[in-house]
């Protein structure tokens, strides 16, 4: 429901005074033009304001043939035009407000609606200077209603007793009574097409061009987008900030972006690829650490689902993508997972996880989302050894780096981490993401091992038999290179990415 | 006439070889310098491949600062019970120091009766074992007070590693990556 009063207002800013206030909450020293226009989107008047202060208006001209566009009601034969049209700015709470701001930071609300604090308002109209000063909101309703001069004729308008202040969010009825707005049913309204891009845009301090901005509107997410810049009073959010701007380039760029878990999924990895990472994103039960011991699932403090800590992060960021990881010597591997600093934000990460294009190709979907859980880990024992260095987990991890020569290659330690702490947690994960379709459910167990776990000691001591399972298993769901096609009559997951 | 020539030019490209080759002979690194070396990477069982000249790259000496070192990857500087601050590392003077260093560095021969026998040194940066890293190379130890920088990198990450002294061995107390990188 709106208020009876409605009418639409839009301030279009001189290029240099929006160039002074990255901000546009505070309009009190507004230098353009302000628009008025009726709940059907009818233009009403238009007032050129220096500085907070209306230089000049004009109304929209009313069905009397010698209106004269000035003033605020209807100018008869003999009548004059001496009613003016002036814009003050109202502060919300300020001085020509009854109600005092209330102090900020507390989440009281000013008379406008907003929380504490100065800036707010908006522009009043006031209309002077002739018979039967009408209200602003009656002048906007009825701008041709009423005496249009000292001598002017048409409909009389009230006179609002001036010794009854009439206070915002109280305001004057056509009987100039100080009433409550009233509700009305929503009419036909004239559309305004919001421009997200460009607040987005102000938000992350204007970095981005008119065609970027375009871009982004045009984008469908950006409201998501929007939402996670903007809180609902519409001011921006400065700790979402970071990720804006990177979620906007990313949008700009055609990747997906997932607020929540602040992951980016690029658009190089395809739908097919993109259904099984949101789906593994989504669900807290596809990372099953239930068979951990309790004491590793204590100190590694995991709830549930791994990706979920990059959401929580301020210093890492999970980028997923797709390439060719093929190398100039032609070895192929299925992924990998790079940190690296983030050179725009000092002091934070990247953490890219690349699915090989030819693997998509190859694989089988139940290998990819193994391939996903298997490299998200690898994400993970990054992400704890830089968080926390005397964490259980990193000092195993650390163990494993000087058995290996240290400082080594963090490659066969981190197998050894996954193959000693995760497998199982990967097999029960691959088993909920897969929905336990396949009768033989050592299946999972088999393809929980993979690329440089099968060198650990830990795969080494297992039964031959069981290594050779999953060898099998391995080469049936497919693998990256020329020769890495899976067996369509051997594998058991399905196949969708070609 | 003209085999004389080609005779001259032959005796000129012998000598410049064997100028080339004193040059190279007379720079040698420290005993010190090797026992770094060694501890880092050839205390353990694992065999692992250096390649068999010493890198000699200027760019990091421009990460020679805590603010720098700080944006790496990798835990803050620890000696394995609690973290240990920069200025107790080295002091901004031992920066500047170490930088300097690093930009007049130069390429050194490993000598390999000098190396542990789990260093195996490797003119073929693709030699690798199963499973594990490229070669690695390394370059000329850097060692201030009782600490030593190195910096090593192969195809797949490129880190800086600070070790520090105790018991007689050296062992890292920063590592941190320019590049880490985790295959499947």
């Amino acid at each position: 429901m709106d208020t009876y009063y409605l009418y639409i207002v839009k301030y279009a800013p001189d290029t240099f005074w929006l160039s002074t206030h990255s901000i546009t909450n505070d309009l009190g020293d507004f230098t353009g033009m302000i628009y008025f226009y009726n709940d059907d989107g009818i233009y009403i008047a238009k007032a050129t304001m220096q500085n907070g202060s209306s230089t000049s208006s004009e109304r929209h001209p009313c069905d009397d043939p010698e209106d004269d566009g000035s003033g605020s009601g209807d100018d008869s034969a003999g009548g004059g035009s001496g009613c003016t049209m002036t814009l003050v700015w109202y502060e919300c709470g300020g001085p020509n407000s009854s109600t005092p701001h209330p102090p900020a930071g507390t989440g009281q609300l000013n008379e406008c609606g907003v929380e504490g604090g100065s800036g707010s308002g908006f522009y009043w109209v006031e209309s002077g200077n002739c018979v039967g000063n009408k209200s602003m909101s009656d002048f906007l309703r009825q701008p041709c209603q009423g005496s249009g001069g000292a001598s002017g004729g048409g409909t009389a308008s009230c006179i609002p007793d001036p010794n009854v202040p009439c206070v915002f969010p109280m305001q004057l009825d056509q009987n100039c009574d100080c009433v409550e707005g009233q509700a009305i049913e929503n009419g036909e309204v004239g559309v305004v097409t919001p421009n997200m891009g460009k607040d987005i845009n102000i938000c992350l301090g204007n970095t981005f061009t008119v065609d970027e901005i375009n871009t982004l509107n045009a984008n469908p997410t950006i409201d998501l987008l929007y939402d996670y810049l903007k809180d609902s009073a519409g001011n921006c959010i400065d700790e979402n900030l970071e990720f804006g701007e990177l979620a906007a380039n990313a949008l700009l760029e055609g990747s997906e972006v997932d607020f929540s878990k602040q992951i980016i999924i690029e658009s190089s990895i395809p739908t097919c690829v993109k259904n099984i990472v949101n789906n593994l994103l989504n669900e807290n039960a596809y990372l099953d650490l239930g068979d951990m011991p309790d004491e590793v699932k204590q100190e590694l403090n995991l709830s549930g689902f791994i990706l979920d800590l990059f959401n929580n992060s301020d210093k890492f960021q999970l980028t997923f993508k797709s390439a060719s990881l093929a190398t100039p010597s032609g070895d192929y591997k299925n992924s990998e997972t790079v940190s690296i600093p983030d050179p725009n934000n000092p002091g934070k990460f990247k953490t890219t996880i690349t699915i090989d294009s030819s693997y998509i190709t190859n694989a089988t979907d139940l290998a990819i989302a193994r391939t996903i859980i298997h490299e998200s880990i690898h994400a993970y024992i990054a992400f704890i050894y830089q968080d926390d260095i005397f964490n259980d987990l990193s000092q195993a991890y650390l163990k494993l780096l000087e058995a290996a020569g240290y400082p080594s290659d963090t490659n066969p330690a981190q197998h050894q981490i996954i193959a000693t702490n995760f497998v199982a947690a990967i097999a029960n994960s691959l088993a909920d993401w897969d929905n336990n379709s396949l009768s033989d459910s050592n299946y999972y167990d088999y393809m929980s091992w993979s690329g440089g776990m099968l060198a650990t000691s830990t795969f080494t001591n297992m039964s031959v038999a069981f290594q050779q399972n999953t060898i099998d298993a391995n080469v049936a769901e497919g693998n990256a290179g020329p020769n890495g096609a899976y067996n369509s009559v051997n594998s058991k997951g399905t196949k969708n990415c070609n | 006439m003209k085999k004389s020539y080609l005779l001259i030019v032959f005796i000129s490209l012998i000598s410049c070889e064997a100028v080339r080759s004193q040059v190279d002979s007379s720079l040698t690194m420290s005993d010190e310098e090797y026992e770094v070396i060694n501890d880092l990477y050839g205390g353990n069982e694992a065999d692992v491949f250096v390649y068999f000249e010493t890198d000699f790259s200027k760019t990091w000496s421009y990460l020679m600062h805590p603010r720098y070192l700080d944006e790496l990857y990798g835990p803050p500087c620890n000696n394995g019970k609690e973290i240990l601050e920069w200025e107790d590392i080295f002091s901004i003077e031992d920066f500047s120091k170490i930088s300097s260093i690093i930009r007049k560095s130069y390429p050194y021969k490993l000598d390999k009766s000098r190396l542990s026998k789990h260093i195996i040194l490797s003119d073929n940066y693709r030699q690798r074992n199963e499973y594990s890293s490229s070669v690695r190379i390394i370059t000329r130890p850097i060692i201030l007070k009782n600490l030593a920088i190195i910096k090593q990198s192969d195809f797949l990450n490129e880190l800086i590693i600070i070790a520090s002294k105790s018991s007689g061995k050296w062992k890292p107390i920063c590592t941190k990556w320019v590049v880490l990188t985790n295959e499947d």
